[in-house]
């Protein structure tokens, strides 16, 4: 009788610790900093078919055409490896767009100078269903005001000006596959919402980033193509859109009006 | 009377609302100069009207914005305010780490010249809901008479 109720509230704490964000049909922004999460109130943004394609338009990036296409390689097959295939990218060749268009289905990364917004590396645009949340479209646009680079591996150096490419699309590639920013946990989860100059850190996913692209894409089987994973994906059990933390609180009291109830009774 | 397992589950309580309600934000203020660099315009005021459509594989939100101050260029007593994001039937379309101008709240919008239109764009970061309190209006928590006078030194 005891053990039910501290059983519940065990479960309900864990089940709180939830370690990533979706995007949804209904995000109103905030002002984002350290420990702040913005709201999610909509249906969350998932891809209903797979693999999902992507296109590279390196112009005005700076960079060799193929060392784009590299990285961008790289920065899907870490989710996909992540996620255990149970969500698969394809490159589908290079364009040149001129702009980001969000009906064509043509996911695209491209470079483009921005308006304003002088300390944003990217964004993405998302284009989606409104009921049922399904994706159709999204581009990824890089800032061009920056100058963008493959820094040295492990390399963490505010004073380099130059932006590492592969953690800042890696970073997209997460916001593509329907992952928001998750600012409880730290500057090591790649969905963190800032990122500095000279920085390769977010190359690498954490757990708490795993756990979400795990949870939005479950996986259908396969082989995982080296996933590197040694950490067991972090802390999180149920993490749709959010709302589990307001549940697991709920549950949380409940747990515990339980067990002083079954400590009264004694 | 509560036993053992009663207050370990209020201790459990206590360090999970503990752990989740600490926090260190950044410096709103900063922020808010900091997206206003090389903006020309900046605008206090309401929507009066919305409209969302496609535009070259886009869809964008025009809003018909009321302007009751601005620092900066001159502009009229409403202006047409031009932002990516939107739906229309039944497909939305939104720009990650971006807010969108909410007709039921006054906004503070920080405006560059859109090179394709010529319309007023808000930059990223430029689009700031006030808040009423007891005290006055307040972004992001600031009061807007120190935001105003902080920008009013950085947009010419």
């Amino acid at each position: 009788m005891r053990t039910a109720p501290l059983a519940v509230v065990l479960l309900a704490i864990a089940s709180a610790a939830s370690a990533f964000q979706r995007e949804t049909t209904d995000d109103p922004r905030c002002a984002e900093a350290p420990n702040v999460n913005c709201q999610h109130r909509g249906v969350p943004l998932e891809w209903r078919t797979f693999p999902v394609p992507f296109f590279v338009d390196a112009d005005s990036s700076g960079l060799a055409t193929g060392t784009v296409i590299e990285v961008a390689e790289d920065a899907f097959a870490t989710w996909q490896n992540a996620s255990r295939n149970g969500i698969t990218f394809r490159f589908d060749g290079t364009t040149s767009v001129g702009g980001s268009n969000g009906d064509d289905g043509r996911n695209v990364i491209h470079f483009r100078p921005f308006v304003g917004g002088r300390d944003t590396f990217a964004q993405s645009i998302l284009t989606y269903d409104v009921e049922t949340g399904e994706l159709l479209d999204v581009d990824v646009e890089l800032n061009d005001n920056f100058s963008f680079a493959v820094l040295p591996s492990g390399q963490n150096d505010p004073t380099d000006p130059r932006v590492d490419l592969p953690s800042v699309l890696t970073h997209e590639a997460g916001h593509l596959l329907g992952l928001d920013h998750e600012n409880r946990f730290g500057e090591t989860v790649v969905m963190y919402f800032s990122d500095t100059t000279g920085n390769t850190s977010h190359r690498t996913l954490s757990g708490d980033d795993r756990s979400g692209v795990r949870t939005i894409y479950p996986t259908g089987g396969g082989d995982d193509g080296g996933d590197d994973d040694g950490d067991g994906g972090g802390c999180s059990a149920a993490g749709s859109a959010g709302g589990a933390d307001r549940a697991a609180v709920v549950v949380l009291l409940l747990g515990l009006v339980a067990t002083l109830r079954a400590a009264r009774r004694r | 009377m509560i036993g053992r397992v009663g207050w370990a589950a209020i201790l459990l309580v206590s360090v999970v609302a503990g752990a989740r309600s600490s926090a260190h934000a950044g410096d709103p203020l900063e922020a808010i100069v900091a997206a206003a660099s090389d903006a020309p315009l900046a605008v206090v005021g309401e929507a009066i009207r919305q409209e969302s459509r496609w535009e070259n594989g886009g869809i964008w939100t025009y809003t018909e914005f009321s302007v009751r101050r601005s620092i900066g260029e001159a502009v009229p007593s409403a202006i047409l305010v031009r932002e990516r994001g939107g739906e229309v039937d039944g497909i939305g379309q939104r720009v990650t780490h971006s807010r969108r101008i909410d007709a039921s709240r006054p906004h503070l919008l920080l405006l560059w010249r859109d090179p394709e239109t010529g319309e007023w764009l808000p930059g990223i970061g430029g689009i700031l809901p006030l808040a009423v309190t007891a005290s006055g209006e307040t972004v992001d928590g600031v009061d807007l008479e120190s935001v105003l006078g902080a920008l009013a030194g950085v947009i010419r």
